[in-house]
């Protein structure tokens, strides 16, 4: 233990205890023990807007966010990428046209990838088209009068926005309201999280955007992923119920903890 | 390039790199390295710009070739893609100009234009569908107004208010998904791993 950091000891314990019981839930839901996952709304809905968008014969709008794969934000892109995925599969199925606008150029063909993946899946390859992913430059501003000309003028059927989303979410959302768009959002960055509760019809709160991401797979691993997370989470809220009685009791648990 | 070498071989890559960037983080071994390679990898995003141009310039060229709506426009973003291009290049001067002149005024005339949606989004675009809906849009009125030096004098009692709904719910609440980040972090982590999530490399 001398090798570890002063003050991480007890990080790297929660870390290794939560890698331990994500894993024994992925082996268990291997071996058939399918755990009972609670459903997304959010996720539900995505056929329900994908259909919306063929039968009124508009767009569906996804966007990843700001983030890229290079930065801080990665995890909630990959999230995102892997829920985009299942958008364009559900796309071609129902015959509905996916726009996305890139904010990163290497975004560009992992995208175009997935979209074409998506629509041959569903048995439509015939719909995809390389121009349905758009580059707008590597800039906020640029990337937001882009996306908000397109939405106003376009009036896309169906609005998605998950991922490391910033201001601009606030402003494209704005733009989705204002086209009578049905929206779906979700994102963990913390300070845009009331704006999609407020404006969108469906959401995704904190973490359950990872979680989603692994629920639209239906794999029984990826399942058994989202059961070994909460029970992390029952977990941790032992420690810290425990933590709060003995602080209150004059022993600061939690405090010595951190700083082992 | 193969399947098994378009998948296998990021996927190497990755938890090399994110398995030793996580020995650094708690043991302070190899600090150097990390930070060179995360260096690295904001280098190689540089690189990929060179996609983003050519995905920028086929997609107005076709649109100027087939006449689509907007066409015109096109033709503008393609000159001034060239022009600022070639300008930073080649004339530092031409591209500062550029950049001063016409770049900020455009973003700053942008942010007032976007600064109007920015503070009516809730009386366009609020789904009160249910009562958490409605609490949350009652709550952000209050902390709104309780901003608001002008409300705040009118209104005395808006301080002790939005002081407690800052302190108690809100920080309970963003303690709790942050929590939440953490472990859906991890979760993520060990997937791609594991080699379940593979969305990043596109489509299988």
């Amino acid at each position: 233990m001398e090798m570890i950091l002063a003050g991480k000891k007890a990080e790297l314990i929660i870390f290794l205890v939560t890698i331990a019981f994500l894993y024994i839930y992925i082996e268990r839901a291997k071996r058939g023990k399918l755990p009972r996952i609670r459903s997304f709304p959010a996720i539900e809905a995505l056929r329900e807007a994908c259909a919306r968008a063929a039968e009124m014969g508009r767009d569906v709008f996804y966007s990843t966010g700001l983030g890229g794969l290079h930065d801080q934000y990665a995890p909630m892109t990959m999230a995102s990428l892997g829920i985009l995925g299942e958008v364009a599969r559900l796309c071609g199925e129902v015959g509905a046209r996916l726009k996305y606008y890139a904010v990163r150029a290497y975004l560009v063909p992992i995208v175009q990838d997935l979209i074409k993946t998506g629509y041959t899946l569903a048995g439509r390859p015939e719909m995809y088209s390389p121009d349905q992913v758009v580059y707008v430059g590597e800039q906020q501003r640029s990337y937001m009068a882009a996306v908000m000309g397109y939405i106003l003028r376009e009036r896309p059927a169906t609005v998605i926005i998950l991922g490391a989303t910033f201001w601009e979410t606030i402003n494209v959302l704005g733009a989705g309201a204002v086209a009578g768009a049905l929206q779906i959002g979700g994102t963990p960055r913390l300070y845009y999280l009331p704006v999609v509760a407020c404006v969108c019809d469906y959401y995704l709160i904190g973490e359950e955007l990872y979680a989603a991401s692994a629920a639209v797979t239906k794999d029984p691993p990826q399942m058994g992923v989202i059961a070994g997370q909460d029970v992390v989470k029952f977990i941790l809220l032992a420690i810290l119920v425990i933590g709060l009685i003995l602080t209150s009791l004059g022993f600061p648990l939690i405090d010595k903890l951190m700083r082992w | 390039m193969s399947m098994l070498k378009r998948i296998e071989i990021p996927l190497i890559l990755y938890a090399a790199v994110s398995i030793f960037l996580i020995f650094e983080y708690f043991t302070g071994i190899g600090k150097g390295a990390a930070t060179e390679i995360i260096g690295w990898g904001i280098l190689l995003s540089v690189f990929s710009y060179l996609i983003g141009y050519i995905a920028l310039l086929r997609y107005h060229i076709l649109k100027i070739s087939k006449r689509e709506e907007g066409w015109p426009y096109s033709i503008i973003i393609l000159i001034c893609f060239i022009v600022s291009f070639v300008a930073g290049r080649v004339h530092k001067p031409t591209f500062d100009y550029i950049f001063a002149n016409i770049l900020t005024p455009l973003q700053i005339s942008m942010l007032s234009y976007v600064g109007f949606y920015t503070y009516t989004i809730f009386f366009r675009g609020a789904r009160t569908r249910n009562l958490y809906a409605a609490l949350l849009l009652a709550v952000s009125v209050v902390i709104m107004l309780w901003q608001a030096p002008a409300a705040r004098a009118f209104l005395p009692a808006l301080g002790p208010i939005g002081e407690w709904i800052k302190n108690v719910p809100n920080t309970g609440a963003m303690r709790a998904v942050m929590i939440g980040i953490g472990l859906g972090l991890i979760t993520l982590f060990l997937r791609t791993l594991l080699g379940y999530e593979k969305s990043f490399l596109g489509g299988e």
